[in-house]
């Protein structure tokens, strides 16, 4: 087997064993990796009802194969379980260094179930592994975590991925940093290690998979650096970072503010201009990418560098909670990033908290201060509240699905799909990312796929996924799952979703590292299988057509800017989408026929027994 | 007759100018300003901007007129008016 080690490191804490799961080659083949693979070793250990944070429930870390190769852009690794956000199928991905030391300790992914009698972090490293004692390490934030290990190891090659004080209190949108402050953000999954007691994984060595055609992979790779460039958003990104687009989300109606009930607010003091206006940036990049998004300030306060917010934080602390005051939006990020909680969760949470208490449904004695929108030290309150998981900012850590409950509110008004907190692109803007969020396997997700590029004419010839009018519902139902399925393929190849190449491209790397022979069609096939098994996995968990639905408060026509009047039409997208992938309008499942097609004869045997 | 342009976002700074009011022989077209933006200011823009074959802005970019897309180089623009060039990247 060329390009995989073939095997993922399964370790059950409760017992403290360790065994090779040995992966075949057809295994691969039909699930390639990252969040598939994880998908496919979490399908087989799922039982109807599990607890996600119960200790059986599985958490798979697990590389591509083009983890660790020459190729650039491809530092990705995958994390999956039961969301203990949404009881649904769960997945986030990340990049830095970590990915490349996973795959470079041995193993192409690492699985853990049970939990351990006290606090452990593992240490993989070229073939050998050790649990270790975390004890002295449980309460220390994420930053503080990954310090005090590569002291301890001694280890220069060392990468870590953990948890902060998050995932310890099992916050529901708990995420797994690494590298700093690179988050494996969405689903809480943090919170699933810290339910296994796993502090963090600590991942080591340089164990290359022997390529199928190495030489072919190195000329791939230079014409593919060359090709990222010359690509006019790679300046972009190089220069801004992802607040590139803050100002045109906002021009298009695309970034949301007010708690999704407005699209215009002066965009232009949190835009990534404002950021290299007020600090002083500089870029950093994951291994081997020639972009560099990622945005550093240095002395942000006086010998304290931090990493600056993405686009999705930026709106989020900022439009969101009416809050024009960058610095408070960069504070909030680091909060968030130091104790291990995703952003996006957060700031949607938050901004629902400024919402109710305009209502005058939460009051100034139940939070301890005023909820003035705009107000950018009661937001660091707030975030502070959540982690420390203290007064209302308890029930504030649970998201807005468990927000409404508790409120007495319409579940209609909490900002989610799934449970999944809505990221900063408003569907009413795109009205292909409307239907993208009803149907994405992990719910409100924003990755797979980012719909409302292909809008503004960045189409997939190869599929004829083309851009058509973003504020008609249109013709959208078969441009969307197909998207969906080419984004969902990133994460199992475990590439950048910044990575500006085409389906030939992806299949002549694929092939010129495992030796296989995959076409376009069959890179396609591989992307809707994995959109059908992640579906059955949530299926298996209770998953219906109910749950493929936006809330009203992220669909009611706005009555200014440049969406106004527009409403998707779900329904009328939905059944077109339904129809497409070859699920049963019914039942909410992919039918007999349609899992067979794919392949997944297992799952269409225990779905119709 | 004089037009104006401007450029939003990250363009005002790849540019090197937020606006520029340009000088175009009467009956000019999108071309003819475009011509007029490369000639000026050219030397500032990261060379990505630029579409030398098309002898216009990067696809990515969009003129605007109000709410009209400009999409064809020939349009006639008009003494006063406004087109405003927007970058159309999104990501993250």
């Amino acid at each position: 087997m060329k390009g995989y080690h073939g095997r993922i490191l399964e370790i059950d804490l409760s017992t403290r064993k360790m065994a090779d799961l040995s992966l075949s080659e057809d295994f691969l083949k039909k699930y390639i990796g990252g969040a598939t693979l994880a998908a496919a070793l979490v399908y087989d250990r799922l039982s109807k009802g599990t607890d996600p944070l119960a200790p059986e429930n599985p958490l798979v870390f697990a590389a591509g194969p083009f983890t660790g190769t020459p190729l650039p852009m491809v530092s990705r690794y995958a994390v999956g379980g039961i969301s203990p956000l949404t009881g649904f199928w769960g997945e986030a991905t990340s990049g830095g260094r970590f990915p490349f030391r996973l795959k470079g300790s041995g193993w192409d992914g690492l699985l853990v179930k049970g939990k351990a009698d006290r606090p452990v972090y593992l240490y993989m490293k070229e073939g050998k592994t050790e649990i270790r004692n975390a004890s002295h390490l449980w309460g220390k934030d994420s930053y503080q975590t990954q310090k005090a290990i590569k002291d301890e190891l001694k280890d220069d090659s060392v990468s870590i991925a953990c948890i902060g004080s998050g995932g310890e209190r099992l916050i529901k949108y708990a995420a797994i940093m690494n590298d700093s402050g690179r988050a494996a953000g969405r689903c809480g999954l943090g919170a699933l290690m810290g339910s296994k007691n796993l502090k963090a994984v600590a991942a080591s060595g340089n164990l290359r998979p022997e390529l199928s055609n190495s030489e072919k992979v190195r000329d791939l790779a230079k014409q593919a650096v060359a090709q990222i460039n010359g690509n006019l958003v790679s300046v972009a990104f190089r220069e801004y970072g992802t607040m590139m687009y803050t100002d045109m989300a906002m021009t298009l109606g695309d970034a949301p503010a007010k708690y999704f009930t407005k699209d215009i607010f002066p965009v232009s003091k949190v835009t990534g201009q404002a950021l290299r206006q007020a600090y002083m940036v500089r870029n950093y990049a994951c291994l081997g990418c020639p972009i560099g998004c990622g945005r550093e300030l240095v002395d942000f306060k006086p010998g304290l560098n931090v990493d600056g917010p993405e686009y999705e934080t930026a709106v989020g602390f900022g439009p969101l909670c009416l809050n024009t005051d960058l610095d408070s939006i960069v504070r909030a990020n680091h909060l968030c990033n130091t104790h291990g909680i995703d952003t996006i969760s957060a700031a949607v949470s938050i901004a629902y908290a400024f919402y109710l208490y305009g209502l005058g449904v939460i009051t100034k004695e139940q939070v301890g201060f005023e909820l003035k929108w705009g107000d950018g030290e009661a937001i660091i309150k707030l975030v502070e509240m959540i982690v420390a998981q203290e007064g209302i900012g308890k029930i504030f850590s649970q998201g807005t699905l468990a927000m409404a409950k508790e409120f007495g509110r319409n579940a209609e008004e909490a900002a989610q799909v799934k449970g999944l907190e809505m990221p900063m692109h408003d569907g009413r803007a795109f009205h292909g990312m409307a239907l993208t969020y009803a149907t994405n396997p992990r719910g409100a997700c924003h990755l797979k796929g980012d719909y409302y590029n292909v809008d503004l004419g960045n189409m997939v010839l190869e599929y004829m996924i083309l851009p058509s009018e973003r504020l008609s519902s249109e013709g959208k139902s078969e441009g969307v799952a197909k998207y969906q399925s080419w984004k969902d393929l990133f994460d199992s190849l475990a590439l950048c979703k910044f990575a500006p190449l085409t389906a030939t491209q992806l299949c002549e790397m694929l092939n010129a590292i495992t030796g296989w022979g995959f076409g376009p069609k069959e890179l396609l096939a591989a992307g809707d299988r994995s959109i059908n098994l992640k579906r059955a996995v949530s299926n298996k968990l209770g998953l219906t057509r109910e749950h493929d639905k936006l809330p009203r408060i992220c669909l009611a026509a706005l009555d200014e800017g440049s969406t106004a009047g527009v409403e998707p039409e779900m329904e009328k997208m939905l059944r077109g989408y339904y129809q497409f992938r070859g699920w049963d309008w019914e039942t909410g499942r992919p039918t007999k026929a349609k899992l067979l097609e794919l392949g997944l004869s297992q799952v269409a045997a225990e779905m119709y027994p | 007759m004089k037009v104006r342009a401007l450029f939003q976002g990250i363009l005002s700074e790849w540019v090197g100018v937020p606006q520029a009011e340009v000088d175009l022989p009467d009956g000019g077209t999108l071309s003819d300003l475009l011509a007029e933006i490369r000639r000026t200011y050219g030397h500032n823009m990261p060379e990505q901007l630029w579409d030398k074959e098309q002898s216009s802005f990067n696809k990515a970019v969009w003129a605007m007129r109000g709410k009209e897309k400009l999409a064809d180089p020939g349009t006639r623009l008009r003494n006063g008016e406004e087109v405003s060039f927007f970058l159309s990247l999104a990501g993250g």
